[in-house]
């Protein structure tokens, strides 16, 4: 009884490796060229961003920043180091004789 | 013995590849189109060996001639242009079955700890159009025994029972020997009768 149950197994599996050969060859859509080339043209934006002169001007604009930034660091570091107590104690005169105009 | 008019198509078969690889090389879009309708069936029918649904193999050929394409440069013609595609395509299959079984078990990690139970990372439905009606369940219960398989071991057969290449060519794309190849189908097809015979046996 086991020995037929066991030959009926075999063959059963012996008949599911073989259905590999009835398997025909599949085709992909019609429109698998056109969907392969248009997923290969990137979208405007994504173009723009991801462009060497969109990179370039980024960094560069990103440069002047920089170059702003320091130079107002810089500026607010030297008004601050210079002394705020300078008073002028002497008075200026008025030298009338290289004044050139006439009272 | 290769037949003298094999030889020749062959033959004209290779330069025909080395004139696309020198045009895609300068980025020609007309090879590419000639390049697409040579290989898609042969990419298309890989990938659903791998992957067992239309839609999931369609989208793969379609990032497997991408990839082509941008990386023809580091073709350096080692081998045949059908190889390295089929290569890509291997390749691709086997991370996309990685990634759907890493998936598979963060879901159920997740479903442990009760997070976001309605989510399933099952493999999709069965659906492979080139199997006949009538062959449907035969064939969905193989094809859930190759998933069972060995990466390198599903390779081997898928590439040598669907695509019907010989042992020489599934060396040179898997990169090994022709011995390790043999082996491996050997091993595929052995294993394959065990899972089956297991399957029926806790059907019955």
């Amino acid at each position: 009884m086991s020995d037929i149950r066991n030959n009926y197994e075999e063959s059963r599996t012996d008949k599911i490796l073989t259905s590999l050969d009835d398997i025909k060859r599949a085709h992909p859509s019609p429109y698998f060229i056109s969907k392969v080339l248009n997923r290969m043209q990137p979208d405007d934006d994504t173009y723009i961003y991801s462009s060497l002169w969109f990179k370039l001007s980024l960094a560069s604009v990103a440069v002047i920043i920089l170059i702003n930034i320091y130079t107002i660091v810089a500026n607010i570091k030297v008004v601050s180091e210079e002394d705020p107590k300078v008073t002028f104690t002497e008075e200026y005169e008025f030298d009338k004789s290289q004044d050139d105009f006439n009272y | 013995m290769i037949h003298e008019q094999d030889f020749k198509s062959v033959r004209k078969s290779l330069q025909q590849d080395t004139e696309l690889v020198e045009g895609l090389k300068k980025g020609n879009k007309d090879c590419f189109t000639v390049l697409i309708k040579k290989y898609q069936s042969n990419v298309y029918n890989t990938a659903l060996g791998f992957l067992q649904n239309s839609e999931d193999a369609e989208d793969l050929a379609q990032e497997v001639f991408i990839q082509v394409f941008q990386s023809v440069h580091s073709f350096k013609g080692d081998s045949k242009l059908s190889t390295w595609i089929y290569r890509i395509t291997v390749r691709r299959s086997i991370d996309v079955l990685r990634s759907r079984k890493t998936q598979k078990r963060f879901a159920s990690v997740k479903s442990l700890f009760g997070l976001n139970n309605e989510l399933r990372f099952d493999s999709p439905d069965f659906n492979h159009p080139g199997v006949l009606m009538e062959n449907r369940e035969r064939a969905a219960t193989l094809f859930k025994a190759i998933n069972r398989l060995s990466d390198n071991q599903k390779a081997a057969f898928i590439l040598h029972k669907l695509e019907g290449q010989r042992h020489q060519e599934i060396a040179e794309i898997l990169k090994i020997s022709v011995a390790s190849v043999e082996s491996l189908i050997f091993r595929a097809k052995t294993n394959l009768k065990k899972i089956i015979e297991t399957h029926y046996k806790g059907i019955l």
